[in-house]
């Protein structure tokens, strides 16, 4: 009975020391998000944040023709966007675009929701500035990603009923998405960006992370595409004040005529970084004739951003700003001129505007050899800003917006395939400028589709 | 009769008879003692038991007086005293009674007779009749209830019992191994079959509750060999070699070199990839289209373009690999194991060595050795000393048919030796033109050589493993004892992938990244020239520690089993790994790399780092358990039993309430033919049995807080640390919880020639856990586990052995049979995205139907005009695959059936005459369905791999009369690629019978070893993987393989049998 005794305690004692033994971890890279630390390395994770942001516009955008044979090799999915079909735009799978963003979504929700929990002192102060900061730019960030691709142009007598995107701003994933209305989507961007921009450092570690220049120049994007042209000239003016790095083409260490890739990427005009996935007509298309003519022969650019050994009709696009990872989707400082410019001359500034320009493109052509753009007509210095718009901003995700807004405007811009015998065309305004949802997405949501 | 007689031939030699007492002798037919003989004499009742030398004295008998001899494993014997002489009585071995009658739980054994669950016990002879040396392999012919999943379903290797664990999560189906009373947690190849004494499988509640959680799925229980006391030394030996057929390569249904030649051209003439010629990483062409190019460039005459291009289809590497790769492969096993005991100590020692040389000269080793002692230093203790030593070994071949990198790896022009006889150049990466050109000649060569790369490239793979067993046992009283018990088990893995200098990878990743300065044209190696050398270790450690109380006693009519315990265990896993570059085998001497720099690619342009920088990494998880279990019998016939567990682990991020899991069943039995009522003459044994309990149903996705992983990669620009989530808070989900029933009932004929059981089981899943899909809009993950509703099993299972021939011909027969059925009850309905679609191409998971049904577009036929293929959608038919996908409804579908078999089990049967055996058993399955393969033209477009279906494809109106395979189209739309695949006509039925081995043995039993460790020996020879010979479905087709199915395999050995 003794023995019986003794083993009944040493089972009590096992038993009791079982919950210490069993609160090891059991996993070496498991916790749960607890410190400063934590959310800046789920921010830090390269696939999720700064690679594979949506870039399907550019194949549908009118930069690059891809030529029919090709085509035929392509992913449906690419032969829908290219051809501005009415939906199949994305894999009815997990891995498309919509999903991709919206991973991205749901951390900087995380992050968000634990930083509530993470206790804020006089050491931390700075790293949590940051690292909400880089939060709220994310999630700002990616909506408007979405709203550019999904929802049609900004229209303010329109916004409050017209289409937007699911504004999710918390990690409950068994809440069902529902669409708000394009203002909506708008006023969260623009909470989000402001948030950002009162947090947010003013140098970041790395291009890669967002910092307060990227936010001032995303809100700047925001109010461009919005057309109120005061707010855009404004933050285009509080981002350069802080980033507004030029390269001169000339003799930038950075720009390598006799390279595949001629641009290196995280170059000094680089205000923020990331990836677009899915862009396909960079890399194989041809750049449009007509585009590439535009470039004078004293202009730098035309060397640099294009490969045309094999003709003019058959220049191949260079001058990505990722370096040959394509596609650049991040902000650089020739934009922020670029808005500024053009806010400037809708706002009544004609030569404070021109000079804007005047002074990037001073650093786009061979040395001495540019006269300044010198003009007191509004409409012929916003047709030259936006032209050069063109030229600089060539083979990126901002061309498909401004045909958007520009149309919107009334700048009546026409997009125009031949295929085969048939010719295809994508009018002004046509419900197709805001792309369909993943199938996937409205059947497991029962979302509304994008008017077909 | 034949015994009475036996008794009167005796009678000449009862000279003197004493009055009352007889004295003799038992041995068994090869004149060996029996020990433990109970002599019974029939008229008082008393017996008494032969001792080691069979010699038994029975006091009072009388001439005259029947006596009744039994021992176990032998006939029982009735015996008429005709006198009182010493005589010498031979029992014959009873070939049903054989097998071991206690079954192994690992927390305690109990006799046959009083088990109450679904206990399924193999002796080591049956595990030797297969030659196989992995013991799992062995299992499914041999156990009902246990099968082996097609490999067109999953390839995974794990057994299911009983059809596994909770639907839906098939990864966690496989049941939990026990190898001598603790979970093994390393590699299940470490054991050596030949050492295995028996095996156990627990498949109902009340046999596997006792393992708690994880015991869901069934536990199979090996216990190795150990000595017993008071037993001879005795020598068991096993030595065996085997040859196996290489794989025929032209019996794949694939296309030929002229087919993908004819294939080639027409995708050339329309441009097909004519865009990579402008790629930035100047993708390879094949031989083919670099001719083509170049007579387009006029580069060669058409003449020579020709000449070439009919050179090509006389090609067929196939002929190449046969000759230079593949070859018979070899299996050689041996092992010794010596067995003995004196009163105090019980031993055993074991060793082995298993070397198997594979079709591709690749080779795998094992080494065992370790011995298992039982010992009394004093009398109420006895301690328990078991270590094994393990080695595994692997090393890679040469190289298999279909194993070239890059997209042109499936060409059968594609040689191995040139014109010269050299070997001949293949281009996975990059084009022939450029890289020929790039770097003037400077960089390495830049081309793989396919009939000698595999000399360069090394895949070894080394595992050791430690295996030691501690144990106590107090005997505190009679009846009452105490123990505790420990496992240590360490298992130290490495893996090499070597790469030598001259290896196309090394050359690759040099020249890559190598820097051509274009002024001087000088070379600047990042990447040091030299091998590269990956080595991965993973690190096992496993210890449990358990303390146990274990009461039995008997009063009178009644008896008590009792146990209870405690256990905890922890596992820990780490691994490391890291690649070094530059590497020099012989002087051992690497170079410094960093692997942090963005390095550009020469070719691409592009930057990227460099693989393979140190990283390290470990898991532990840990577990708790208390445990119960109870015993009672009265009057022998009837018992019950009844147990209890609770487990508690540190899985993270499990709700603190969630940790303690209970577990229980209870079970009864009852021995109907012991009672005084039964009356049957035939039935010499009726058992009756029924079990009630709850099962595993662990799931750790199951957490409360949202958890992340940091991984051991740092972000390649700011050079922090990087993170993902890694679980997602599911607060809705609940356990899901498997309640088990089991009838049986036990019976023998009195005639002894037919014995078996027959069992009914009924799994019922409460809150089955369902893999949903999730709104993408609203999570990370794509999915997560929801409880979906019910699911029922249930299935009947026969083990029926017959002795059909006992004379000097004996013929035995075994029958197992199996069924399994399920049905999914209650499904609470979840939105689901491409709705049947993603039913039809995975197993249909619908209300009323099994959990893997087999769901298929019908087929509406090919079009006519444009031989397109067609389903119904909504009635109609129609080639819009987009809309079938997405709104195909039920009624637009054929329920096929199953994925798995409704019916499978094996028969044996075994034959012996005089010295000479044979044995040969036949597997089947019955009841389902598989999915054969046909033509996806996206994969013959893009990888020249097509199966020869493409040959019956529709070319022309009215071919649509004969054929049903769909037109070639170009471009090609991979829709209806999967369409086509998922149609009702790649429906196969699975319906087969098998012949899984034959053996042929011959005993050799020389007197002059009669004595000696040695005692006899068997020369045998195996035939397995005979192949099918019955199937319902079509005859080249293996419903259970893909590819090849295993080849014939011929094995002679021969075996030392104590």
């Amino acid at each position: 009975m003794k023995y019986q005794f003794v083993t009944f305690i040493s089972v009590l004692i096992l038993m009791s020391a079982c919950s210490k033994f069993l609160d090891k971890k059991s996993d070496a890279g498991l916790s749960t998000i607890s410190t400063v630390k934590d959310m800046q390395a789920l921010l830090d994770n390269e696939t999720n944040m700064t690679g594979r942001k949506p870039g399907p516009c550019i194949i549908s955008a009118d930069d690059f023709f891809i030529d029919e044979a090709w085509l035929q090799q392509l992913d449906e999915t690419y032969v829908n966007l290219y051809t501005w079909a009415e939906g199949g735009h994305f894999r009815p799978d997990g891995g498309n675009d919509w999903a991709y963003l919206y991973q991205c979504i749901f951390i900087a929700n995380s992050v968000l929701e634990a930083s509530d929990n993470i206790s804020v002192s006089g050491q931390n102060q700075i790293a949590w500035n940051d690292v909400v900061g880089q939060a709220y730019f994310w999630r700002g960030y990616c909506f408007q990603f979405a709203v550019n691709i999904w929802s049609l142009a900004y229209d303010p007598v329109t916004s409050t009923a017209d289409l937007g995107i699911p504004l999710r701003l918390n990690t409950n994933y068994f809440e069902i998405s529902t669409r708000s209305t394009v203002e909506e989507s708008y006023q969260q961007i623009i909470a989000d960006l402001k948030k950002a921009a009162s947090l947010l450092p003013v140098t970041p570690l790395h291009p890669v992370r967002p910092s307060r220049p990227a936010a001032f120049a995303a809100l700047s994007r925001c109010y461009l595409y919005m057309g109120d042209f005061e707010k855009a000239e404004l933050y285009a003016d509080s981002a350069i004040a802080l980033k507004s790095d030029l390269m001169d083409f000339n003799n930038s260490a950075f720009v390598i005529p006799t390279a595949q890739f001629r641009i290196t990427r995280f170059n000094p005009e680089v205000v923020f970084d990331c990836i677009l996935r899915s862009t396909v007509a960079p890399e194989i298309g041809w750049v449009d004739s007509t585009l590439y003519r535009s470039y004078e022969d004293t202009d730098m650019r035309k060397a640099i951003f294009f490969d045309a050994s094999t003709g003019p009709l058959n220049a191949s696009f260079r001058g990505d700003y990722g370096g040959g990872v394509f596609s650049f989707g991040g902000i650089k400082v020739p934009e922020l001129y670029l808005n500024r410019a053009e806010s400037r001359i809708r706002n009544g500034k004609i030569s404070q505007g021109l000079q804007d320009i005047n002074q990037l493109l001073a650093k786009r052509y061979s040395t001495g050899t540019y006269t300044p753009f010198i003009s007191n007509n509004q409409d012929e210095a916003l047709q030259f800003v936006l032209s050069e718009r063109r030229k600089e901003l060539v083979g990126g995700a901002q061309r498909w917006m401004d045909i958007k807004r520009l149309n919107r405007l009334g700048a009546n811009i026409v997009l125009k395939r031949r295929l085969g015998n048939q010719e295809l065309i994508l009018p002004p305004g046509d419900h197709r400028y805001a792309l369909s949802i993943p199938e996937n997405v409205i059947a497991l949501t029962g979302m509304p589709q994008n008017p077909r | 009769m034949k015994k009475m007689l036996l008794a009167l031939l005796c009678l000449p030699f009862c000279a003197w008879a004493q009055d009352s007492g007889w004295r003799s002798w038992i041995y068994d037919a090869d004149s060996l003692p029996v020990a433990g003989a109970r002599v019974t004499l029939m008229r008082t009742g008393n017996s008494v038991v032969s001792n080691n030398k069979g010699a038994f004295f029975l006091p009072d008998a009388r001439v005259a007086d029947s006596v009744q001899i039994a021992a176990v494993g032998f006939e029982t014997k009735s015996l008429l005293l005709v006198h009182l002489q010493a005589i010498r009585i031979v029992l014959n071995r009873d070939v049903a009674e054989l097998e071991e009658v206690t079954v192994e739980t690992g927390y305690y054994s109990l006799p046959k007779e009083r088990a109450t669950g679904s206990f399924e016990q193999i002796s080591e002879k049956v595990l030797s009749e297969q030659t196989s040396t992995n013991i799992l392999e062995r299992l499914p012919v041999l156990v009902s209830g246990v099968s082996a999943p097609s490999q067109r379903v999953s390839s995974s290797g794990v057994l299911l019992v009983r059809g596994g664990g909770i639907p839906g999560i098939s990864e966690k189906s496989a049941p939990l191994i026990v190898v001598d009373n603790f979970p093994y947690q390393g590699n299940i190849e470490n054991i050596n079959p030949n050492n295995i004494e028996s095996i156990t499988v627990l498949k109902d509640a009340a046999a596997a509750s006792i393992w708690g959680a994880k015991a869901g799925n069934g536990v199979i229980v090996i216990k190795t060999k150990t000595g017993r006391y008071n037993q001879r030394t005795k020598l068991t030996a096993n030595f065996l070699s085997s040859i196996t057929a290489e794989p025929d390569l032209h019996r794949l249904p694939l296309l030929n070199a002229s087919e993908q030649v004819d294939l080639q051209l027409f995708l050339f003439s329309k441009r097909y990839r004519w865009a990579d010629t402008n790629r930035f990483n100047r993708p390879a062409f094949n031989e083919l289209y670099e001719i083509l190019f170049a007579r387009r460039n006029g580069k060669i005459s058409a003449i020579d373009s020709a000449s070439l291009v009919d050179e090509l289809r006389t090609r067929d590497n196939f002929d190449e690999y046969e000759r230079y790769m593949y070859r018979r492969s070899l299996q050689r096993q041996v092992s010794l194991s010596l067995t003995g005991g004196t009163k105090t100590l019980a031993w055993s020692l074991f060793s082995g060595a298993d070397d198997n040389i594979g079709s591709l000269h690749e080779s795998n080793r094992r080494y065992n050795v370790g011995f298992n002692n039982v010992f009394k230093p004093v009398d109420p203790l006895e301690i328990t000393l078991g270590l094994t030593l393990t080695e595994l070994k692997s090393e890679s071949g040469r190289s298999d048919y279909n194993s070239l990198p890059g997209v042109n790896s499936n060409y059968r022009f594609t040689r191995l030796v040139d014109d010269d006889g050299m070997p001949a150049p293949y281009y996975p990466d990059y084009r022939q033109t450029y890289i020929d050109t790039l770097g003037g000649g400077r960089l390495l060569d830049w081309r793989f050589y396919p009939l000698t790369n595999w000399k360069e490239a090394e895949f070894r793979t080394n595992s050791r493993d430690i295996n030691l067993n501690l144990g106590f046992k107090w005997k505190i009283i009679d009846g009452l004892n105490f123990s505790a018990s420990y496992r240590w088990q360490k298992q130290l893995a490495s893996t090499d992938v070597y790469s030598s200098a001259e290896s196309y990878n090394a050359r690759n990743i040099v020249n890559s990244y190598t820097v051509i300065n274009r002024s001087t044209g000088a070379l600047q190696y990042q990447v040091p020239q030299g091998g590269i050398l990956t080595k991965r270790f993973a690190d096992l450690a496993a210890q449990d520690i358990r303390l146990q109380i274990n009461f039995s006693r008997e009063w009178g009519e009644h008896g008590v089993h009792l146990l209870a315990g405690a256990q905890a265990g922890a596992v820990k896993n780490s691994q490391s790994s890291f690649t070094v570059y530059g590497y020099d085998r012989d002087r051992s001497s690497v170079s410094v790399v960093d692997y942090r720099t963005q390095l550009l690619n020469l070719v691409t342009g592009r930057y990227a780092q460099l693989t393979g920088a140190p990283a390290v990494d470990w898991t532990e998880t840990r577990q708790v358990s208390a445990f119960g279990n109870l015993g009672y019998s009265w009057k022998r016939r009837y018992h019950l039993s009844a147990s209890a567990r609770r487990d508690a682990s540190n899985i993270y991020g499990i709700d603190i309430n969630n940790r303690w899991n209970p577990f229980w069943s209870a079970g009864l039995r009852w021995d109907i033919s012991q009672e005084n009522f039964f009356k049957i003459a035939w039935l010499s044994k009726l058992g009756f049995r029924a079990t009630l309990g709850t099962q595993g149903n662990f799931d750790p996705t199951v957490v409360a807080v949202s958890t992340i992983s940091t991984s051991s990669i740092a972000n390649p620009f700011t050079l922090t640390p990087s993170a993902t989530i890694f679980n997602l808070p599911n607060p809705e989900l609940k356990w899901s919880t498997i309640r088990t029933l089991n009838l049986g009932l036990d019976f023998a004929l009195s005639s002894g020639r037919i014995d078996g059981s027959l069992e009914f089981f009924e799994k019922n899943v409460k809150d089955l856990l369902r893999t949903v899909p999730l709104d993408p809009t609203a999570s990370l993950k794509q999915s997560a586990v929801r409880n979906a509703g019910r699911s029922k099993a249930w299935g009947w299972e026969m083990r029926l052995r017959s002795h059909n021939l006992t004379k000097a011909l004996r013929w035995d027969t075994e029958l197992i049979f199996s069924s399994f059925k399920d049905k999914l009850v209650d499904l609470r309905p979840i939105p689901e995205a491409g709705n049947l679609g993603s039913a039809i191409a995975g197993g249909a998971f619908l209300d009323g139907y099994p959990t893997y049904s087999y769901f298929a577009y019908k087929w509406a036929g090919l079009d006519p005009q444009t031989g397109d293929p067609m389903g119904f959608l909504n009635g109609t038919p129609s080639n819009n695959y987009t809309a079938l996908r997405n709104s195909a409804e039920l009624s637009d579908l054929v329920y096929i059936g199953r994925f798995t078999p409704l019916i499978f089990g094996s028969l044996g049967n075994s034959l012996a005459w005089r010295n000479l055996s044979l044995s040969f058993r036949f597997s089947y399955k019955f009841g389902y369905y598989f999915k054969r393969e046909s033509i996806d033209y996206g994969a013959l477009i893009s990888s020249g791999q097509g199966h020869s279906d493409y040959r019956l494809r529709w070319q022309n109106p009215g071919d649509e009369a004969y054929t049903d395979v769909p037109s070639f189209r170009y471009p090609n739309s991979s829709a209806r690629d999967v369409f086509y695949q998922s149609t009702e006509l790649m429906a196969e039925k699975g319906d087969h019978i098998r012949l899984e081995y034959i053996r042929v043995g011959f005993d050799i039993r020389p007197k002059f070893l009669r004595n000696t460790l040695l005692y006899g020996a068997q020369l045998f020879a195996n035939l397995n993987n005979m192949g099918i010979v019955w199937r319902a479905g079509r005859k080249d087709l293996d419903p259970e393989y893909l590819g090849f199915p295993p080849q014939k395999n011929y094995v002679i050995g021969i075996r030392f049998t104590p």
